[in-house]
């Protein structure tokens, strides 16, 4: 059962891709949602320093500080509609009527 | 002659950063970390002023330095096929995405990559024609450096405008890249004493994190951090491109336009740049945790600016909000500018004019970019380019 109102993503301004969100998860899901991050699309990269990790995908980069969320998504211009739809499912967020 | 596994090439391109001076040097030549808004928007400012050719100063800004720095990078016993690997890797290496030189022989080059199409359409739209003139200037240059030969570059097809890679043509003849003559500027930057610091910000931790990041580029060339396109230009690329784009605004009588417009450059991607550099993961992770109020903001953002090799530079004095007083011990513009074309008589720090009224705007300002822009005021009182001890940046708000 998903808690009232998550998860939920804000836009990130400025960034390499127009469509630039952190998506905000449960907490009691992080664990599971990167491990299927990680089978889907590869392994998590440590940025000591800055106390990051991120998977460098296909169609996207996908980071978080230590811990896992918030959990940006920046979008390579690859990406399309489909890659997003999978991203979401895995995240289990539902984006209605929002654009994708 | 002989030829070099791809680690010894890699080798030759490692970053020496001296944390006295700030500078990062990369095969001899001190370079800069800017972003895709500062690049893309230099490059429009420069090819879209009227009455004079951009594209063709930039394309021979572009030829002249990275020529130079090829053949840093060269040694002696290279052979032939090691100095277009490395013509390669240095492209890719500093951010500017991925070339296939595999075909030059037959006069065409392809780009599966490019930092200038991604900077351009993440940052300033759609484009109905080819946007890699960096590119056309870069591949004149190495093929000189390597063969000795002017050639002339033409960027056929562009990612940009929908190819699925940039497609370049090389011609032989064109004009011979020749170094610009400098004379040595010998300048010992006064210590930094006396300036004002945050007790919650710790900027050397900023700085030796911003250091210790692998800021190269990766498979595609492309180097994704902070959440934007980072590459590293040769201080020379931006100070022979802006002598030279104010020299020829000044032979028709609009030097102070010139300048405007670097400036007006230098202030928007301030507000871009450091508005990525806020809202991204790395900001998140390290920097975050140590922001108590706006004026932290401001001492982290400088920090991470000393580790980009913009130079050394700090807050004199600041009233939140009102106003803002920075010096720059040994900015790259002011040196450069000294070495390349002597004294004088008046400062020349435009980039950092800029970007000195942006950080304000971005941090007390509110709205989109566009409502921000022109809400505070800066103006270069001193320049070490004219004589001065340092460079000084007074930031007012605008009334």
């Amino acid at each position: 059962m998903a808690a009232p109102g998550l998860p939920y993503r804000e836009r990130v301004h400025a960034c390499i891709h127009p469509e630039t969100f952190k998506y905000f998860v449960e907490r009691g899901r992080v664990a599971a949602i990167w491990r299927a991050l990680v089978g889907r699309y590869g392994a998590v990269r440590d940025r000591g320093a800055f106390r990051m990790m991120e998977i460098d995908g296909e169609h996207f980069w996908i980071r978080a500080v230590i811990g896992g969320n918030p959990i940006t998504v920046i979008r390579k211009r690859s990406c399309d509609a489909a890659a997003i739809d999978e991203l979401h499912r895995l995240l289990g967020y539902d984006q209605g009527d929002e654009g994708r | 002659m002989h030829s070099v596994d791809p680690v010894e090439l890699r080798r030759r391109l490692a970053l020496r950063y001296n944390a006295a001076t700030f500078r990062r040097v990369i095969a001899g030549k001190d370079v800069i970390i800017h972003c895709h808004h500062y690049n893309s928007r230099i490059q429009r400012t420069v090819e879209s002023a009227a009455e004079i050719d951009g594209h063709a100063l930039l394309v021979a800004t572009a030829a002249e330095v990275f020529s130079e720095h090829l053949r840093l990078a060269l040694e002696d016993d290279d052979d032939l096929p090691t100095r277009w690997a490395m013509a390669a890797l240095l492209y890719a290496h500093l951010g500017y995405g991925r070339l296939d030189l595999d075909r030059i022989d037959e006069g065409e080059v392809t780009g599966l990559s490019s930092h200038f199409v991604e900077g351009w359409l993440s940052g300033l739209g759609s484009r109905d024609r080819p946007v890699c003139s960096f590119t056309e200037g870069y591949i004149q240059g190495v093929v000189h450096a390597i063969t000795g030969e002017p050639v002339t570059v033409r960027e056929v097809e562009c990612i940009a405008t929908g190819a699925t890679c940039c497609r370049f043509v090389v011609e032989p003849g064109g004009e011979a890249t020749r170094p610009s003559p400098r004379a040595p500027f010998p300048f010992t930057p006064r210590p930094a004493e006396g300036y004002l610091h945050s007790a919650d910000v710790d900027e050397q931790a900023i700085i030796d994190a911003v250091v210790r990041m692998p800021i190269a580029g990766g498979d595609d060339g492309l180097i994704p951090a902070f959440s934007v396109y980072l590459a590293n230009t040769p201080a020379d690329f931006y100070n022979l491109l802006s002598i030279r784009f104010i020299e020829a605004m000044a032979a028709r009588g609009r030097e102070r336009t010139a300048r405007r417009l670097l400036i007006d450059a230098g202030e928007i991607c301030a507000m871009n740049t450091f508005r990525g550099i806020m809202s991204s993961v790395e900001w998140e992770g390290l920097i975050a945790p140590m922001i108590r109020g706006d004026a932290d903001k401001l001492h982290a953002l400088i920090a991470v600016s000393n580790a980009l090799g913009w130079g050394n530079w700090h807050i004199r004095d600041h009233t939140p909000g009102l106003s803002l007083t920075l010096e720059s011990l040994n900015g790259y513009e002011a040196i450069g500018l000294r070495e390349l074309r002597g004294a004088a008589d008046a400062p020349i720090c435009c980039m950092l004019t800029g970007v000195a009224a942006g950080l304000m705007e971005l941090i007390y300002s509110e709205g989109t970019i566009e409502e921000r822009f022109g809400t505070f005021s800066s103006i270069e009182n001193t320049c070490i380019c004219s004589g001065g001890a340092a460079c000084q940046f007074a930031v007012e708000r605008v009334e």
